[in-house]
């Protein structure tokens, strides 16, 4: 007998990835099986490391923010909050009221990009191909908004310390509204595709469960944390921006398995949906132009960190700067990235399951290499 | 009843395929591109650069190559101005920079070449203004900038005429 | 009208007349007749083989494009049809690569022997009047065979293959393929039942006199259908293939035309499961106004489009629901299935 219980069967290794079609990218799990039961499992990293950290700190502070669209490629925007925010702690420059708002509803409309593509790459993780492309139709919607207003797609760029880069257009208003109208039937659509399927039921109900507990103490954050059961989320609980001024439904899921991990993504589509439409008719009210704080051309922070953090799509997204307040690049800048913390639980969440459920777990977590590797 | 779910999953699908495509025939249709949209080439209205030099600073990754001379006047004008785009990230750094506002993204993104060496763009060669031009970066009406008591000491020579330039272009 | 049904007969009528013509005149024995014949059904079948895994290709890809909402293959041909082809000559032109370490006659032939068991069981499909290779008493059991046959080479390609994925995919195939014989072939043997013979042609002739026999056997039909996507290896059922799990399963070092060929013969085989089926459940090539052979055409076409509807709609079940679904559901509905039909039968007959 095996230490699985299974008639007695060879052990063998086996390497998932950096070359596999389901692991998100380049990341690397090296997983002892028996039989397809995996015995252990080893997270390996670092085949996209682009020392984003070391690039941030050899140029200037704007320099850099290009950048930091790279790390979560999928939510570009969210990216780039935490580093201006950190720095303009450090500044200490007031943000106008209509950019913080734009901050928020681009940062809200990337969110809803991000969790398109998480669900629908976990739906075709677990087989069923044509479930990527609806969610990719609503993303594409999506990135339709950001592209009128700044001009890119995927790595926008667009906040500013101080503020942001474009002010909203007519074009972004109607590539909006189109989303407004997409959206609703799609989340209907796709829960009667996917929420009653048995073979989804069986593929994820009680697989990979993470009680509370454990989330919290391996740092889990974000959608993967709230599906344990633990109801926290920056945007209610330590609001940065404008967000204290929206009521925020943040909905929990109680069981932790990979079922709840798409439950949870499914609903807080919902809920983001109703926050880009309060967002939108505040950002109504404000007056038009005034989309940059005071900031100096050549920014030099006065001496000191500054750490900031934003609920970014993955997760809990912190950034800290450090500044000597001689140069005009940063002295020190480190990222808080939340796929990078959220798969350290892979190697105790995968031992006992099957291959099929190692890469249900992995689409599950919903993780962006680009992060995890910096 | 085992297999409904499966059911419906079927009629979800069934209906996507009497509904409309969504597809856009690319090369046949061009796809339509909103007039902030950031392409892949620049364009350089020649005559309104003062060769001041702040989108090279502005660039993260260093992509514009500039060398600077003197004219028979004593004005200072740009000999060589370069765009290596092999190493660009279109971010739009150097075209918001722009004091001018005489560098511009185009709506260009059919960029494929045969040969690496076709991939920098010479813009006092070819100033490429015939392209679509993108709206990108088109100033909007800022709050006058707090000028640092001291230019800052990577660009002692630009940095200072080029802010004043950017109040009098924002005015 | 006539002339139209039976053009395949007349066409073989008449390549009999002349290689008699030609056997006498050479003073031949008599045999080669037959034997010339048997090449000809040969010929027939693999072009049948080659041409309905062509179409199928494209076909597949237009329904799974219209499924996702967009055109699928629009490029090569009126409408993108001809794109296995362009395919075919892409991959036909690839190097063609065996990995170290790999047991190399058996991975090379196992590409090629993936076509064998479809032709095999092709040669007692009746396709139409007339149209049947091999008129075998035992059609059913024979078919049944031959198409178990389908997961040997997918077993060989993963054996031989020295790759860790490949194995797996291969160990899925054997015990995949094991188990849904099973339902399956419970499933024919209900209809058997009904009909009261083994022979293919009288088992459509038994429809024609009463009722298609997915009105009997609604459950056979289903299961049936379950357990042919399962020996097809066909999604929901594609662990062998596995691809977000197992990169390409059984097939991940193959390249080229080998690949290309267990490809083709992954349609091949669904093309006879849901030749089966029709004969079987929706009365053959029976059917009014048009050539029987269209009719068999157009019914399998309807069961290929199912499959294909599936395919892109359901997620991969695990392996080892696989074989729970299988022992824990099919067989013993299908036992019971078999027992109320046994007894209906023998009350009725």
């Amino acid at each position: 007998m095996s230490e699985n219980g299974n008639a007695y069967s060879e052990r063998y290794t086996l390497n998932l990835g950096p070359q596999h079609p389901s692991t998100h990218g380049v990341l690397r799990i090296v997983a002892d099986f028996d039989g397809e039961t995996c015995i252990s499992a080893d997270p390996v990293i670092g085949y996209l490391h682009r020392g984003m950290e070391k690039l941030l700190e050899s140029r200037t502070y704007p320099q850099g923010l290009p950048y930091t669209d790279r790390l979560d490629y999928l939510a570009g925007v969210n990216n780039n909050l935490p580093l201006a925010l950190a720095v303009e702690k450090l500044l200490g420059v007031e943000i106008p009221e209509r950019a913080s708002l734009l901050r928020m509803l681009t940062c809200e409309i990337m969110r809803l990009a991000s969790y398109m593509v998480g669900i629908g790459i976990y739906i075709m993780d677990l087989g069923a191909v044509s479930g990527v492309f609806y969610p990719f139709q609503q993303r594409e919607y999506a990135l339709e908004v950001m592209s009128a207003l700044c001009g890119a797609r995927m790595t926008q760029g667009y906040i500013r310390f101080g503020g942001v880069q474009a002010d909203w257009n007519d074009e972004a208003e109607a590539a909006l509204d189109v989303l407004y109208k997409e959206l609703p039937p799609f989340i209907e659509m796709y829960h009667k595709l996917i929420d009653e399927n048995e073979i989804f039921l069986r593929r994820t109900k009680g697989v990979g469960v993470i009680t509370a507990e454990r989330a919290k103490s391996y740092a889990l954050t974000g959608p993967n944390l709230r599906a344990s059961g633990v109801d926290y989320d920056l945007r209610r609980d330590a609001p940065y921006c404008l967000y204290d001024r929206f009521t925020i439904k943040v909905p929990v899921q109680q069981a932790g398995d990979c079922h709840a991990r798409y439950a949870q993504r499914m609903l807080e589509v919902e809920e983001i949906l109703k926050l880009i439409k309060a967002i939108h008719a505040a950002l109504k009210e404000t007056e038009p132009g005034k989309i940059m704080g005071a900031v100096p051309k050549m920014l030099r922070p006065p001496a000191g960190e500054a750490y900031a953090q934003t609920e970014n799509p993955k997760g809990i997204m912190g950034c800290l700067v450090a500044s000597d307040g001689k140069g005009v690049n940063p002295l020190r800048v480190h990222f808080r990235r939340p796929s990078f913390d959220n798969i350290a639980i892979f190697s105790e969440l995968m031992p006992g399951h099957k291959v099929a459920d190692l890469i249900a777990i992995i689409a599950s977590f919903d993780i962006v290499l680009g992060e995890i590797d910096g | 009843m085992f297999g409904k779910g499966i059911l419906k999953g079927l009629a979800q699908t069934g209906k996507q395929v009497v509904s409309k495509r969504l597809t856009e025939k690319y090369p046949e249709e061009k796809p339509h591109l909103p007039e902030r949209w950031r392409g892949n080439t620049f364009a350089l209205e020649k005559d309104k650069c003062i060769s001041c030099g702040l989108c090279a600073m502005s660039c993260p990754n260093k992509v514009i190559r500039q060398k600077f001379d003197k004219d028979e006047d004593g004005k200072k004008i740009c000999t060589e101005f370069v765009m290596e785009r092999q190493y660009c990230l279109f971010c739009g750094l150097c075209v918001e920079a722009c004091p001018k506002g005489c560098l511009h993204l185009t709506h260009d993104f059919e960029t494929a070449v045969y040969s690496a060496a076709d991939v920098p763009q010479d813009l006092l060669a070819d100033n490429h203004l015939d392209a679509a031009i993108s709206k990108y970066g088109e100033k909007p009406p800022l709050v006058k900038p707090v000028i640092p008591p001291k230019p800052a000491a990577a660009a002692p020579a630009a940095a200072k005429p080029a802010a004043e330039d950017a109040k009098g272009g924002e005015a | 009208m006539e002339f139209i049904n039976n053009i395949f007969v007349n066409i073989a009528g008449l390549c009999r007349a002349v290689f008699a013509w030609l056997v006498g005149l050479l003073h031949l024995p008599d045999v080669l007749v037959d034997i010339a014949m048997v090449a000809v059904y040969w010929l027939a079948i693999v072009v049948v083989c080659v041409l309905c895994a062509l179409f199928y290709v494209v076909w597949e890809r237009k329904l799974a494009g219209y499924i996702q909402r967009r055109p699928g293959p629009n490029r090569l041909g009126p409408n993108g049809w001809l794109q296995t082809i362009g395919d075919a000559i892409k991959l036909v032109m690839k190097e063609d690569i065996v990995p170290d370490g790999a047991d190399k006659p058996i991975h090379l032939l196992a590409a090629l022997l993936a076509f064998v068991p479809p032709m095999l069981a092709l040669a007692a499909m009746p396709f139409g009047e007339g149209m049947t290779a091999l008129d075998l008493d035992l059609g059913v059991v024979y078919i049944m065979a031959v198409t178990t046959l389908a997961s040997l080479p997918v077993l060989c390609a993963g054996y031989a293959s020295n790759n860790k994925y490949a194995m797996m995919g291969a160990l899925r195939v054997v015990n995949q393929a094991i188990s849904y014989e099973v339902p399956q072939a419970l499933a024919i043997l209900s209809v058997v039942l009904v009909a009261g013979t083994f022979n293919l042609n009288g088992i459509i002739d038994f429809q024609t006199g009463h009722v298609w026999l997915i009105l009997l056997q609604p459950v056979a039909f289903v299961v049936y259908l379950i357990s042919a996507l399962a020996e097809c290896n066909r999604a929901p059922f594609d662990l062998p293939e596995g691809e977000s799990e197992l990169t390409a399963g059984v097939f991940t070092e193959y390249s080229g035309m080998r690949y290309a060929l267990f490809y083709l013969a992954e349609y091949c085989n669904m093309f006879v499961a849901a030749g089966l089926a029709t004969t079987l459940f929706l009365g053959g090539f029976t059917g009014p106004f048009l050539p029987g052979w269209v009719w068999f055409l157009l019914k399998t076409f309807v069961i290929m489009s199912l499959f294909i509807w599936v395919r892109w709609t359901l997620p991969r079940i695990r392996a080892d629901y696989v074989l729970r679904f299988c022992w824990k559901v099919l067989v013993p509905l299908m036992l019971v299935n078999l027992l109320v039909t046994g007894v209906i039968v023998y009350i009725l007959v």
